[in-house]
């Protein structure tokens, strides 16, 4: 996580710096430069913005407020980066400020052709910060509102399956922020999750759709449909991303028929796809391993030092803050002039 | 090839004591199995002899050899709960584990492999124990649990040593991220040859009965100052325990063998792994 540590490195920064010095800075350049500068560089080129105080985000927002709609989209896109960015420091009044400005912001913004763009490319990037967090209660919200105002768009309906998802693992079980999580509700989530994903199938071919769909027929042990449907994403598309996790999840929904051979063929190839992630070696040496055959070799393969965003398995679970990064500078260029 | 491993390891403390190679040679045929049984109490089982021991392999009578490996080097492979759950017992950890590391003896070998969103091999097995202070200082605790990822990863790890490992797994006991099913764990664990503990901080139950299969059990910590006692009491364990070495003959079968380790003297218990995996293409 490169961004998230040059994130943190720089607000570490910006706390030591004496009050009167951050006075300066925002006093020094205007909020209309700020934004320029936003526009070039993204929040590294305006890393004193995410240490402004509540007071300096508050003065920011009024003069954003009378901004041409244009410039607005840009002080949305820009609060919305910084209170990602507070949110990992320090929460509180300032991360607070920071997100009431980018909501007050949006919802000034009328819906047009000419900003339908920036508002769907907001929503995502506002939602994966919500999947982020596993505000899971909020996501789901947040992701109902996006498909009343683009009820056809793909990638508001992949996202609601998404919220269920996660509210069916371990991870959003745990984490009871707004939603029935329960253990009994786990089956429930996945047959909700399977109809968004489903739905998302019919209006447009979409290999995400199709993968997650996949795995959450093998997670409610309907083998042949989960087949199916991850054989789908390997025709729907070539991105390294997909395919590696595709082959994790048809190794293990082979796993679950006990064809070892071809489980292991699956995750195989997953490894040769991401030699670095870790997962896809993993997963190798225990159905090897299941078969008699521990592979004392695979040890090599394991990483010293692995990160998240080497392994798309992270990605996908966590819908991780990589996600919401790449969310935010779509939103940026979609923004900035 | 474990399984072969093992057999490696029986010849190997017969006939070269204190003397291993660091690379495992493998053989196309098995001849022995190596058991480690832990007997307790602990305070009256220091003096057992051979014909103390009765084993059975699927039912079978087996004769067993019992094995002198006091003088034998160790392999110990820590395998820690780095996520954020565990930020506030890391400082402790860290104190915990430089007291295990001196209790290892120069030959033994030592190993690292920590976990939150992602499995590390922070310090593959080395006989230069002081690496282990500068591995775990580079870990900062983050992220989510994958906790079953990690406990296939070491050992995957421990294959790249010879002789005996002692796998200890310090965590909450809640995974949360790992690819890795339970099922897919346990079965692969059947299949391994090492000994794995479990160190739990926390309430979790995702560990519940894997170490038993290994025959290692689950240390319950109360409160992070106790890690320390608690991994000491692991590796004085694994050192008292006896290995036996078991032999096959030509009519091993492919498939899962089921074993059980008697003890015939007073009421000592046995702790043992609960079988094992013969591979066919071993058997021919």
């Amino acid at each position: 996580m490169p961004r998230h540590i040059h994130i943190l490195a720089a607000v570490a920064v910006c706390a030591t710096f004496p009050v009167t010095r951050l006075a300066a800075v925002i006093n020094e350049q205007s909020y209309e430069e700020v934004l320029t500068d936003y526009c070039k560089g993204g929040l590294p080129a305006v890393t004193h913005v995410i240490a402004w105080s509540t007071k300096q985000v508050q003065e920011g927002m009024r003069v954003a407020e009378s901004l041409p709609p244009k410039r607005r989209m840009v002080a949305a896109a820009m609060h919305l980066d910084a209170h990602s960015a507070r949110w990992k420091y320090e929460r509180g009044a300032i991360e607070a400020a920071h997100g009431e400005a980018t909501k007050a912001l949006v919802n000034r913004m009328r819906l047009s052709p000419e900003n339908d763009v920036f508002i769907k490319r907001w929503m995502l990037a506002s939602g994966y910060f919500l999947f982020e967090h596993l505000f899971l209660g909020d996501a789901d919200q947040h992701f109902a509102k996006a498909r009343a105002i683009f009820p056809r768009d793909v990638d508001f309906v992949v996202a609601s399956g998404i919220v269920h998802e996660l509210a069916a693992h371990p991870l959003g079980q745990q984490v009871l922020r707004g939603m029935d999580v329960s253990r009994d509700s786990r089956q429930r989530h996945l047959a909700v999750a399977a109809s968004f994903y489903r739905l998302a199938g019919s209006n447009e071919p979409s290999a995400e759709a199709y993968l997650r769909l996949g795995r959450v027929e093998s997670l409610t042990g309907n083998r042949q449909r989960a087949i199916a449907s991850l054989n789908r994403v390997g025709t729907l598309t070539v991105e390294p991303d997909l395919v590696y996790t595709m082959h994790l999840f048809l190794g293990q929904v082979r796993e679950d028929g006990g064809e070892w051979s071809e489980a292991e063929q699956h995750y195989q190839r997953a490894a040769s796809l991401f030699p670095l992630a870790p997962t896809a070696t993993i997963a190798l040496y225990a159905v090897r391993s299941i078969q008699g055959r521990s592979d004392w070799s695979l040890q090599n393969s394991l990483p010293g030092s692995g990160r998240p965003g080497d392994d798309p398995w992270n990605e996908y679970l966590f819908t991780s803050s990589a996600r919401t990064s790449r969310e935010l500078e779509l939103l940026r260029r979609t923004s900035c002039p | 090839m474990s399984v072969t491993r093992q057999i490696l390891a029986c010849v190997l403390a017969l006939s070269w004591a204190g003397n291993l190679s660091a690379q495992p040679q493998f053989r196309s045929r098995i001849d022995a199995l190596a058991v480690d049984v832990l007997v307790k109490p602990g305070s009256a089982s220091d003096q057992l002899s051979q014909a103390d021991f009765e084993v059975r392999d699927n039912g079978e009578r087996r004769t067993a050899t019992l094995l002198d490996t006091r003088v034998l080097p160790i392999n110990v492979i820590l395998v820690l709960d780095t996520s954020r759950s565990a930020a506030s017992y890391f400082q402790d950890l860290r104190a915990s584990v430089a007291q295990l590391r001196a209790q290892l003896r120069p030959a033994d070998q030592i190993g690292l492999v920590s976990f939150s969103d992602v499995v590390d091999v922070d310090l593959r097995p080395t006989k230069a124990h002081w690496l282990l202070s500068d591995a775990l200082g580079r870990i900062i605790p983050y992220g989510r649990t994958s906790l079953f990822d990690a406990v296939v990863a070491s050992m995957a790890l421990s294959h790249s040593v010879a002789g005996r490992t002692l796998v200890v797994v310090v965590s909450d006991g809640i995974d949360n991220s790992s690819f890795t099913r339970r099922r897919s764990v346990e079965a692969a664990i059947r299949a391994y040859d090492g000994v794995i503990y479990t160190v739990l901080f926390g309430r979790g139950r995702d560990m519940d009965g894997l170490a038993a299969i290994t025959g290692g059990e689950d240390l319950i910590v109360k409160t992070p100052a106790q890690t320390g006692t608690v991994l000491l009491r692991a590796l004085e364990q694994f050192r008292r325990r006896y290995v036996l070495s078991v032999p096959l003959g030509s009519t091993a079968i492919a498939g899962w063998h089921r074993l059980e380790v008697k003890v015939r003297k007073g009421e000592l218990k046995a702790k043992y792994r609960s079988g094992y995996w013969m591979p066919e293409s071993l058997t021919r």
